[in-house]
């Protein structure tokens, strides 16, 4: 190989390299806007591969509760518009109820200041499906948790919080996580 | 012949009839089964097949759904990787909800190349032997998108396999069938090439106390048993027919006898016909013609057709036709015998004399069953009874002429004597009535001498006295027995005679007697101031005497009778030159005497005529016999 082609290559790395840090580096632009709608819509895909108690699905509405998330809420609202979870209304609320029953579904984003830990401790046993995108969210107490793996949005499981809410996982969401924490060993399955 | 009796060509056999029906069934239910159980196998395999690739492809439409969803590529792949257990499916690719391709898998040393957008196929599509399956990939009655996979039909392998067990199956059917037929032809060919063997030689042989062994109590058996019977029949048969044979040849060899017996007979009587101058006729019992011989047909010259029924009334002369058939018709009315004289027309065109006689045939009740008859050629009979009534006539003529001819001279002789009775006549008168009734009486004699002479001739009574004499001598006393009759009727007489002396041994006296009887005549029969020419011939050994004259001559007819007795012609009666027509038929009676004959020539009447007397050797004297 000579010095020139090697040369040209660099060019052309570099130039690939300037490019796609361009597009990135754009703050609040169609690519922050994505990844709240990717997220959106896996929120909604998990509620598939998760079956809740019958007993908890009683209610008038499949109540969502986005903390930390102003704009994902808005992004879940404008995706479930006119349809239906579990075959009932969604309801999206973007604070906990002090009283009253307990959300389906806790999304806990980013913007989520509070202890997650001790959040999550309270509504332990729930029926409640707990997603969040935290650094440590499964060990917090998080069943899945969103992570972004080679700038794909991925997520993770923890089977221990989804057995003690009474839920049951699909294995085919399983396969698709990026590491599955077994109930009882603690380690990661993949 | 032989030949194919003796050899049975095998396609022709039971054996190998039964073998190629055996062969054949087996290779037709092989096909026929083989064929329908390969199409059905390919039918239900392809569906199996089908719902296979399906139920692989719903798997894995599930499988992927998670990772379309929450768009995981690798499992997404991962999942895909899955249909390397599965050598049938050649590729496989997974779209988004987007219609790009999300994930693909495509089997090694396939170069099958994916399309870049979900194709618009939902189900499955056959395409020869590749099969393109579209599915939707959702979850949650949410589309996630569209997997698409292409799968090698492999319905070549399958055929050839099955093709492969079929022809196992075939081998192992065809010899189980050789087997069978070969089993079979012990049970069934056996007792049936049994009977075709018999069957062989019987017609080789004829020989029909043959029997075939009787085998089992199968069809086989029966045949056996009703060809045996068959054969008992055949042979009793043959056997009666071989007896009514015999005697049909003896009939028929007898009926060939009798029928030659009667051609024979028949041959006979048509001979006899033959023999009879005109043959035989028969006729029906009706009186119709049904046969006439061939004689009679030949001197008509009409057909044995024309003749049929009264056809032969028509060559009867017309003047006999009536008559003939009223005297048939009557005979055959009364049954009587028949007897006619007719006359019928020749093919020559003369009417011939025929006499027709025939009686009825009847059988032995004496019902009638016909007619047979001849027909006589009674020509020569009518002849002799024309020549006779003709003699007779002339007998009659003759009678009057030689009254006629006696009396003539009576009245001469009469008055002479009457002149000289009388005592007036003078002497002269009296010489001259003397010399009257000297030359009529003298006449008369000659009249007497030829008639007696005749007489003598006719009876041979009359004797040659025969002596040498000259030809000369002979000449010279004809020629003066008849000088006063030449000189009377002023005729010129010559005399032509050989140039060397001839010596006769004749009778003198009947030869001169001859020659005048010839001078006589011609001089009668040539008017007066004629010639007369005597010319005597000797070449050789004959010896010719002509006479020619140039007078009244003679006619063809009067020529053939001029020598017979009474032939006088008609008019020398009005010639009055006398004569009783006898004196030819003496010359030719004292000729024929001497050995010789007599012919007469005549250029036709007027034209003169020639006598010629021919004398034979006997009567000639030669020299050396002289001496």
């Amino acid at each position: 190989m000579t010095d020139g082609r090697r040369r040209i290559q660099a060019w052309i790395a570099l130039t690939a390299w300037l490019f796609v840090a361009f597009s990135a580096a754009r703050p609040l632009s169609a690519e922050a806007y994505r990844e709240e709608a990717v997220k959106a819509a896996f929120l909604h895909r998990f509620t598939g591969y998760v079956d809740w108690p019958a007993e908890a699905l009683g209610g008038d509405a499949f109540r969502i509760t986005v903390l930390g998330a102003p704009e994902l809420a808005a992004e879940l609202g404008r995706v479930l518009e006119g349809r239906k979870v579990k075959g009932l209304p969604v309801a999206i609320a973007t604070s906990l109820p002090r009283s009253g029953p307990h959300p389906h579904l806790l999304y806990v984003g980013r913007g989520y200041a509070g202890d997650l830990g001790r959040l999550l401790a309270q509504h332990r046993s729930h029926p409640m499906l707990v997603v969040t995108d935290q650094p440590q969210g499964l060990e917090k107490g998080g069943a899945i948790n969103f992570l972004l793996v080679d700038q794909r949005l991925r997520f993770e499981v923890s089977l221990e919080p989804v057995q003690a809410a009474g839920l049951t996982m699909s294995s085919q969401l399983l396969a698709v996580a990026v590491r599955v924490l077994d109930a009882r060993s603690g380690t990661g399955a993949r | 012949m032989k030949r194919r009796l003796g050899f049975v060509d095998p396609r022709r056999s039971v054996r190998g009839k039964l073998a190629a029906t055996v062969l054949l069934t087996a290779v037709v239910v092989l096909v026929t089964s083989g064929v329908a159980t390969l199409l059905h196998d390919l039918s239900v395999y392809r569906r199996s097949w089908a719902a296979d690739i399906r139920t692989e492809a719903n798997l894995l439409a599930l499988t992927v759904a998670p990772a379309l969803a929450f768009d995981d590529r690798a499992t997404a792949r991962r999942n895909l990787e899955a249909l390397r257990s599965r050598p049938a499916v050649l590729a496989a690719g997974l779209y988004a909800a987007d219609g790009t391709l999300y994930a693909s898998y495509q089997r090694e040393g396939v170069t099958t190349r994916l399309p870049d957008i979900v194709p618009a196929l939902d189900g499955l599509n056959i395409a020869g032997s590749r099969v393109e399956l579209g599915e939707r990939v959702e979850f949650n009655n949410e589309y996630l998108g569209r997997l698409y996979v292409q799968a090698r039909y492999n319905v070549k392998g399958r055929v050839s396999a099955y093709l492969g067990i079929f022809s196992v199956i075939a081998l192992i059917s065809l010899l189980a069938a050789l087997l069978f037929s070969a089993l079979l032809q012990r049970w069934l060919t056996v007792p049936i090439e049994a009977i075709g063997a018999v069957a062989r030689r019987i017609i080789q042989e004829k020989d029909y106390s043959l029997r075939v062994h009787p085998s089992g109590r199968d069809e086989v058996g029966v045949v056996v048993q009703a060809l045996n019977r068959m054969l008992g029949e055949i042979e009793q048969r043959t056997r009666a027919l071989e007896l009514t044979n015999e005697s049909l040849r003896q009939e028929m060899r007898d009926r060939q006898q009798a029928e030659e017996r009667r051609r024979e007979t028949e041959n006979v009587y048509r001979a006899i016909g033959e023999s009879i101058d005109y043959g035989v006729w028969v006729t029906d019992a009706n009186g119709r013609c049904t046969y006439v011989s061939n004689s009679f047909l030949r001197l008509t010259g009409v057909t044995q057709e024309q003749v049929t029924d009264l056809g032969w009334t028509r060559v009867l002369h017309p003047d006999d036709r009536d008559a003939t058939i009223a005297s048939w018709v009557d005979s055959v009315r009364a049954g009587d015998h028949w007897y006619r004289e007719h006359r019928v027309l020749g093919v020559d065109g003369q009417y011939h004399p025929v006499l027709s006689q025939g009686v009825p045939m009847r059988r032995d009740d004496g019902t009638p069953i016909g007619w047979a008859g001849i027909n006589l050629d009674i020509g020569r009979l009518k002849e002799t009874e024309e020549a006779l009534r003709e003699a007779d006539r002339r007998k009659d003529e003759f009678l009057a002429t030689l009254a006629h001819e006696l009396r003539n001279p009576l009245a001469p002789i009469r008055h002479a004597t009457l002149i000289l009775e009388s005592p007036a006549a003078s002497a002269e008168q009296r010489h001259w009535g003397r010399a009257v009734i000297a030359r009529q009486v003298q006449h008369m004699a000659l009249l007497l001498d030829d008639l007696l002479d005749v007489s003598r001739i006719t009876r041979g009574r009359l004797e040659l006295k025969r002596e040498v004499v000259s030809i000369d001598a002979l000449i010279n006393a004809a020629i003066e027995t008849a000088r006063p009759l030449i000189e009377q009727r002023q005729h010129h007489l010559t005399v032509q005679l050989p140039s060397e002396p001839l010596l006769l041994d004749v009778d003198p006296l009947r030869v001169s007697q001859a020659l005048s009887n010839l001078l006589t005549n011609a001089a009668k029969y040539t008017d007066p101031g004629g010639q007369i020419r005597i010319d005597v011939r000797h070449e050789g050994r004959d010896l010719t005497i002509a006479v020619h004259d140039t007078g009244i001559g003679l006619t063809e007819s009067a020529l053939s009778r001029v020598f017979e007795m009474f032939s006088q012609m008609e008019s020398a009666l009005e010639r009055s030159q006398g004569g009783l027509g006898i004196g030819l038929a003496l010359v030719r009676g004292l000729i024929t005497l001497h050995g010789g004959t007599i012919t007469a020539q005549s250029a036709g009447l007027g034209k003169g005529s020639t006598f010629t007397i021919h004398l034979p050797e006997s009567c000639l004297v030669r020299q050396a016999d002289r001496i």
